[in-house]
């Protein structure tokens, strides 16, 4: 394999780390709105009903099932499986470039990523410094 | 809770307690220190706010009609404005005001002249223009707490700042004067007001300002009145340009408003068992000669039978408690849009406010012409409690709201699955189109197991449970199908909720119900923190990064109103107008939707700000920095 071929430009790895932190943000957005759909359900005027017969079991069901949606989302966007994976993978591949690690690699490129992308990462066994986080 | 020394039945709600109040009496005039006592004695009035002035112009027992003699201007400020500053700034000097006056509340008692003529020959009500004690002269000054429908207050330290409470305890004799006062008594102790409410709509048609004033009566009638529990007494307009409707005659009413006729018949009062409480013709002379008294018949009464709206209703028997009624006309500008306003006057005294507070905001201006008669602390109780919607301590939502806002919630959680989808997808493609064996060795076995994990088909599964269970609650609460409650609603729905929807669902919902692709909308709540009245213009930007560096979208509905709404009544959104949105609605919603030729691509996200410009494009909000940047962004979810 020559030795070019591992060569990565900073804008396409800049590209990898926006793109799998707005991916992961994306999951945390999706299940923070469901959230917000608990909150008017909770507060209706059942005496604006149209139709009482099981309408309070239903609103309780509703309740019920979009807590339950939000509680399966949030954990879904909390796990590291699959993203993790990803998040490896460009650590080893900046690795097996440059045999840095991927927080040397950062500093000595001046690169900064997200907050969000460096939480994963550092729960990937690949930390990363203050200094290279964009605050 | 404010105690007002009263002997009324019902918890005192607002702020208006007795030292805040001043009564101005004539110590030139004859029994009108007997009046200022017997206001003292109702209201428990401290000695110290008591003031008598020389005013040389002792009105009361004319015996012409148009014998009311207004001040100059020079009379006025020497006998009545500048000794009347100096009373109130030694009390607030006393008392240590941080934020406003001490006092909050003018009354001008038995024989202080109505008006006096201005510097340009217009005739000012004096009660009117002390309003505005100690600020600055500007004839018909806006009102900046005319109608606060948007959020209601009582009238507090603040606003005394830029505008106080006046009113005018007077009559053609003392007994009429010292009648006011007890009809206030009277009021206080009934629990609630019985009588119907008398409305006259329909005046003159002809200029855009007399039609407004037509619709603004017509909008009290159909969304104001039927909350106060009373009987609803209207004349029926008549299609003929050259008659005007008035009201028959009175019998068990409580309230009049009608506009136009400056005159009517006593003889078409009939006696009654209900209380009068308030009556307003909006005029240019309702109020113009109250200190009225035919000494040759012994009579407050024109001798032809044709009176005064305000002569008429301090006179009659049994006669209101308050009143309100201009000084006099303008030839300078028109008369119709200064005319008090009954829905902001209703809804006021529906709160619990004094009717003192329910006149200041029913009135455009200040500094003009319009006067308060009667007692200003009165508070009338009405049978029914307030509504939902005007109530500050409610806060459920009704059903179809909170079905809306469920389904726009779950609209935009499924648009960021959507995105989630998309991104891992170009994550992959980018891989993939890299051409390189190194690239591809390393990430595209890992990040295809993220874009699988996260496709649509995966996404729409996990919203098949919650979406079942809206559109089943919608059927149970509602008895429609979710297609039927949107038709219903003029609601539309989004394409990927929809797209669950269909396979979900065995009543899946007409493609025609979804919105437009691209569409979006953006809402924000305006407060009005100026103590202005103002007509508020709206900027907007969009931009594809947080520094706002690349704006895509520069909005001022000054330029265009396209798209531009506003929360009209609660939860109920109109376009908005050329002249903006009012400051009076301060505290509701405003939105943009976007047209047609600024949709974007559903999924991308955005920054949004916004600012507020009144109508010369000065900025009024946020006062502190330039923009009010969303802390959440924007996602294209339609």
């Amino acid at each position: 394999m020559p030795a070019s071929d591992y060569m990565i430009s900073i804008d396409k790895f800049m590209y990898y780390t926006d793109y799998f932190s707005m991916s992961a943000n994306a999951g945390l957005s999706r299940s923070k709105s469901v959230f917000n759909s608990i909150n008017p359900m909770v507060n209706v005027d059942v005496r604006t009903y149209d139709v009482y017969e099981d309408a309070q079991k239903s609103r309780d069901g509703l309740v019920r099932t979009l807590q339950l949606s939000y509680d399966s989302m949030f954990a879904e966007s909390m796990s590291l499986d699959p993203m993790s994976d990803s998040f490896t993978a460009l650590a080893d591949y900046i690795k097996a470039w440059t045999s840095n690690s991927l927080d040397d690699y950062l500093t000595k490129n001046g690169i900064q990523v997200t907050e969000t992308y460096a939480k994963i990462s550092a729960l990937t066994a690949n930390p990363i410094s203050e200094n290279n986080i964009v605050e | 809770m404010a105690q007002t020394g009263s002997t009324r039945f019902s918890p005192v709600l607002h702020n208006i307690t007795p030292e805040r109040v001043v009564f101005v009496y004539n110590s030139n005039v004859t029994g009108s220190l007997d009046v200022a006592r017997a206001y003292q004695e109702l209201r428990e009035i401290p000695d110290d706010n008591i003031i008598g002035l020389s005013i040389s112009a002792p009105v009361p027992g004319s015996t012409a009609v148009d014998a009311e003699t207004s001040l100059t201007k020079s009379e006025y400020l020497s006998t009545i404005e500048d000794p009347l500053k100096d009373f109130i700034q030694n009390i607030n000097l006393v008392s240590g005001s941080q934020l406003g006056s001490s006092i909050w509340v003018i009354i001008l008692g038995y024989g202080i002249p109505l008006s006096f003529v201005d510097d340009n020959g217009e005739v000012i009500a004096i009660a009117s223009r002390l309003h505005r004690l100690g600020k600055s002269d500007d004839q018909k000054h806006p009102n900046h707490t005319f109608d606060r429908r948007g959020s209601f207050s009582f009238y507090e330290e603040t606003d005394s700042s830029e505008v106080l409470i006046t009113a005018i305890i007077d009559g053609p004799t003392v007994e009429s004067a010292l009648a006011l006062i007890k009809r206030a008594k009277d009021l206080d102790n009934q629990t609630f007001i019985t009588g119907d409410i008398f409305v006259d709509p329909y005046g003159k048609k002809t200029t855009d300002e007399q039609i407004d004033y037509q619709s603004d009566i017509l909008d009290f009638i159909e969304n104001e009145a039927p909350n106060l529990g009373l009987l609803i007494n209207t004349t029926v307009d008549i299609d003929d340009p050259y008659k005007e409707p008035t009201v028959g005659s009175f019998f068990k009413d409580s309230f009049y408003w009608g506009w136009f006729n400056p005159t009517f018949s006593k003889n078409l009062f009939f006696n009654q068992n209900q209380r009068r409480a308030f009556l307003y013709n909006a005029d240019d002379r309702a109020a113009s000669n109250i200190h009225y008294y035919d000494n040759e018949n012994d009579s407050p009464f024109d001798v032809n039978g044709s009176d005064y709206w305000c002569n008429l209703a301090i006179n009659i028997t049994p006669g209101y408690s308050l009143c309100a009624g201009a000084v006099a006309g303008s030839d300078l500008t028109t008369e119709e849009d200064a005319f008090l306003r009954p829905r902001p006057f209703f809804a006021t005294l529906h709160q619990g406010a004094t009717i003192g507070e329910a006149f200041l905001f029913a009135s455009k201006y200040t500094n003009w012409k319009t006067v308060l008669i009667g007692d200003p602390l009165t508070v009338i109780n009405f049978p029914n409690d307030l509504p939902n919607d005007q109530n500050t301590a409610y806060d459920l939502i009704s059903n179809n709201e909170a079905i809306l806002r469920v389904k726009e919630s779950i609209e935009e959680a499924m648009a960021w699955a959507a995105r989630q989808s998309r991104l891992t997808a170009d994550i992959v493609n980018t891989v993939v189109v890299s051409q390189s064996l190194s690239e591809e060795l390393h990430l595209l076995w890992p990040t295809a197991k993220w874009r699988n994990a996260k496709n649509t088909e995966a996404q729409n599964n996990l919203f098949t449970l919650p979406v079942e269970a809206l559109t089943r609650y919608v059927l149970q609460t509602t008895g429609l199908l979710l297609g039927e409650w949107l038709s219903q609603n003029n609601y539309s729905i989004s394409h990927l909720l929809n797209n669950v929807i269909k396979e979900a669902s065995a009543s899946p919902v007409d493609d025609s119900l979804e919105y437009p692709e691209g569409q979006w909308e953006y809402t924000f709540t305006y407060n009005h923190l100026l103590l202005t009245f103002e007509n508020i213009h709206f900027n907007l930007q969009l931009a594809t990064d947080e520094d706002f560096n690349n704006v895509i979208f520069d909005i001022d509905s000054s330029d265009d109103i396209v798209g531009w709404k506003y929360e009209s009544e609660k939860n109920i959104f109109v376009q908005m107008p050329d002249s903006g949105f009012q400051s009076n609605f301060s505290g509701r919603r405003v939105r943009f939707i976007s047209p047609s030729d600024m949709h974007l691509n559903r999924t991308e996200v955005f920054y949004v700000r916004w600012r507020a410009l009144n109508i010369d494009g000065t900025k009024v909000f946020p006062i502190s920095s330039d923009y009010l940047v969303d802390s959440k962004v924007l996602i294209i979810s339609r």
